[in-house]
């Protein structure tokens, strides 16, 4: 009884070391393959997301730019309170960083830009809404 | 999936058992050996009957069982691969694709914008910005023209952009995926006339 550990390992060694040259060789290919194609579908998903994250924030941006051009030629196109927010949604906007999708500072950083957003529009009663939001675009930001 | 897992089960059962058949008639000619010494006939006896381990149809099941066994664990490793290299290489192409058309979507987002929050000024306002009737009629249409697209309709459009460069696929989808690219030229075009209106140098 003794000698039977000593034993199987050494019965079961070549057959076993085979299977594992096997499965390592598999997982070579398999890695390598794998490479590419997660490569492929991230860059698929990365696609469709810059877009969205791009659109929505140029989308922003240039609301601001508008409303920004009304104050410069009437100083009295918005009241006090609102030109402020602009000027904080301004300072929102030019510090997200766009081409860094891995920050990990976008998501809350979205987050207020679209609440100053929401609060400029209610109070100035414009009727003004960023309409590729809904669904599509939060929900893919929560799967990745 | 069960369906092929059960097919190779029971092939590799069927071999294991013809192995264990074999085995035995193994055993049994290397017993029947020492009664060789006795005469020809029996020797041929084991030619004819006794020689199983040796002939081919042996060999090849050997070989099959040995290739299901090296196919299987190849195949396991593949699968444990296939998913580490996925997961070690998809941030890696979302950063890719996505910095690739961030600021595509960027731009397509300013155009949407500007008409946008031009179509929603209140009119004492839009008359300042834009004197000329001319201009904001433009702009209201290009306005239009904008709102047709849904975000989706855009998304879709870009896609068809940068899967057929040449233009040549928006016969089959009825899009003209450069409608982004003309509308945001219309804009710029228009907005040279509206000097007050003053928006991020990207779209040019």
């Amino acid at each position: 009884m003794d000698q039977q550990p000593e034993l199987n390992p050494d019965f079961l060694e070549p057959s076993v070391l085979l299977d594992e040259t096997h499965y390592q060789e598999g997982y070579k290919n398999g890695y390598n393959d794998g490479l590419a194609s997660g490569k492929e579908e991230g860059r698929q998903v990365g696609l469709k997301m810059g877009f969205q994250v791009g659109e929505e924030l140029g989308f922003y941006q240039s609301c601001l730019d508008v409303w920004a051009s009304a104050v410069h030629i009437d100083q009295n196109a918005f009241s006090h309170r609102v030109r402020k927010n602009i000027e904080q949604l301004a300072a929102l906007l030019s510090s997200y960083p766009l081409s860094d999708p891995e920050d990990e500072r976008v998501q809350d950083m979205m987050g207020k830009i679209r609440l100053k957003f929401r609060v400029i529009t209610a109070s100035i009663g414009a009727k003004l809404d960023y309409e590729g939001r809904p669904a599509s675009s939060k929900q893919d930001v929560e799967d990745i | 999936m069960a369906l092929p897992g059960d097919a190779e089960g029971v092939t590799a059962s069927v071999a294991e058992l013809r192995i264990g058949l074999e085995a035995s008639s193994a055993q049994e000619t290397e017993i029947a050996l020492p009664g060789n010494v006795g005469g020809v006939a029996a020797a041929e006896d084991d030619d004819i009957w006794g020689d199983a381990s040796d002939s081919p149809d042996h060999a090849s099941t050997l070989d099959r069982e040995w290739i299901h066994r090296k196919n299987q664990f190849h195949k396991m490793g593949y699968r444990d691969g296939i998913t580490e290299g996925q997961k070690d290489s998809a941030q890696e192409g979302f950063n890719v694709g996505f910095r690739q058309s961030v600021h595509v979507g960027y731009k397509w987002g300013l155009v949407r914008g500007v008409t946008s929050a031009l179509a929603s000024l209140p009119d004492r306002l839009k008359e300042k910005l834009l004197p000329s009737v001319h201009c904001r009629e433009k702009l209201q249409n290009l306005h239009n023209s904008v709102q047709e697209l849904s975000a989706g309709d855009a998304l879709n459009m870009f896609h068809e952009s940068i899967n057929h460069p040449s233009g040549e696929a928006h016969v089959a989808s009825g899009e003209d995926p450069n409608r982004l690219t003309s509308l945001s030229k219309d804009l710029v075009v228009l907005l040279h006339e509206c000097p007050d209106v003053k928006v991020n140098e990207e779209l040019g």
